[in-house]
């Protein structure tokens, strides 16, 4: 969906940032929301309050509520998948490519 | 703390009211204890195979497997109450992680609405894609398809928290440019990615 919406706005994404963060991906604010999203999804309170405030400065109090609902929706979007035994569909595997992340084993 | 939109507190109110009444194969009890159980405590009405799947689903997902699952079917589990179980501990995920990203404490349990499962039927539902059965090949818009009512609730928490499933204008994940509060599509996806990276989930 990132490569989608990238091509549709005309913007140059490199999706390896998504994996990387000594990759600049061209998102506008990739540094504060990775730390936001890894402190939000793993529920480290000690990260959690110095990445909130970051991405406030960075990208105003609305937006940083607004990602953090969006990393809490796919915490759900994952569960249900994972549950259910939904991988990757065969057009979706080479994400794994594009992000410079090997799929884990389990996907074959 | 930062101030949370009035739609989003109207979500999670909405959702857990939800949750504490009955389900297609649970009572309010038994879906509190659902939660519970994922997450940490310990939930004696419920059965063991429930339980573990309930705290499986909720702290190691990416570690499923179809073995584990039969496994829990072999003890009783319902392909039905399995559904239900995926869909109330995703739900609450969810919540949770909004609550705690904001700098707020997840909500406490609620005390369970009395009355009976629906013990709803859905039928013309196949093994299609994935491990459990579905109205047409298994995504994210079917998985459900066993408990209709966790369905909906997927639906609306993915309307007011990131777009809607369906759509091609406004807040719809079928409109690549839109804007929510500051946030343009390419962040929004930005975050999405990461989350998925983390959980090691690559749909």
């Amino acid at each position: 969906m990132l490569r989608a919406s990238a091509d549709a706005n005309n913007e140059t994404v490199d999706m390896r940032g998504v994996g990387h963060v000594t990759v600049e991906s061209g998102v506008p604010g990739d540094a504060e929301l990775t730390a936001l999203t890894d402190a939000v999804v793993l529920r480290d309170p000690d990260e959690l309050d110095i990445a909130r405030s970051r991405t406030i400065d960075r990208l105003g109090a609305a937006s940083t509520v607004r990602a953090i609902a969006v990393a809490a929706n796919f915490e759900m979007m994952n569960r249900l998948l994972d549950a259910a035994g939904v991988g990757p569909t065969a057009a979706m595997r080479p994400v794994g490519d594009l992000i410079d992340v090997a799929l884990p084993a389990r996907f074959g | 703390m930062v101030a949370v939109p009035a739609e989003i507190d109207e979500l999670i109110a909405r959702r857990w009211d939800a949750i504490r009444s009955p389900g297609s194969s649970f009572t309010g009890a038994e879906r509190v204890a659902i939660v519970d159980s994922a997450r940490g405590e310990t939930a004696p009405i419920i059965s063991s195979s429930v339980a573990e799947a309930a705290r499986r689903i909720h702290d190691e997902p990416a570690t499923i497997t179809l073995d584990w699952l039969d496994g829990l079917r072999s003890d009783g589990l319902t392909d039905a109450e399995y559904v239900e179980v995926i869909g109330l501990v995703a739900q609450v995920r969810a919540l949770d992680t909004f609550e705690v990203g904001v700098g707020r404490t997840p909500r406490a349990i609620p005390e369970p609405i009395d009355g009976r499962p629906t013990d709803i039927e859905v039928p013309g539902a196949t093994l299609d894609r994935g491990w459990i059965p579905t109205l047409g090949p298994a995504s994210p818009m079917s998985v459900l398809s066993l408990a209709p009512a966790e369905h909906d609730a997927m639906v609306d928490i993915s309307e007011v928290l990131y777009l809607a499933p369906r759509g091609g204008d406004g807040f719809t994940m079928g409109n690549q440019h839109v804007v929510r509060d500051g946030l343009t599509r390419s962040q929004i996806e930005f975050v999405a990615s990461r989350t998925s990276l983390i959980n090691d989930c690559f749909f």
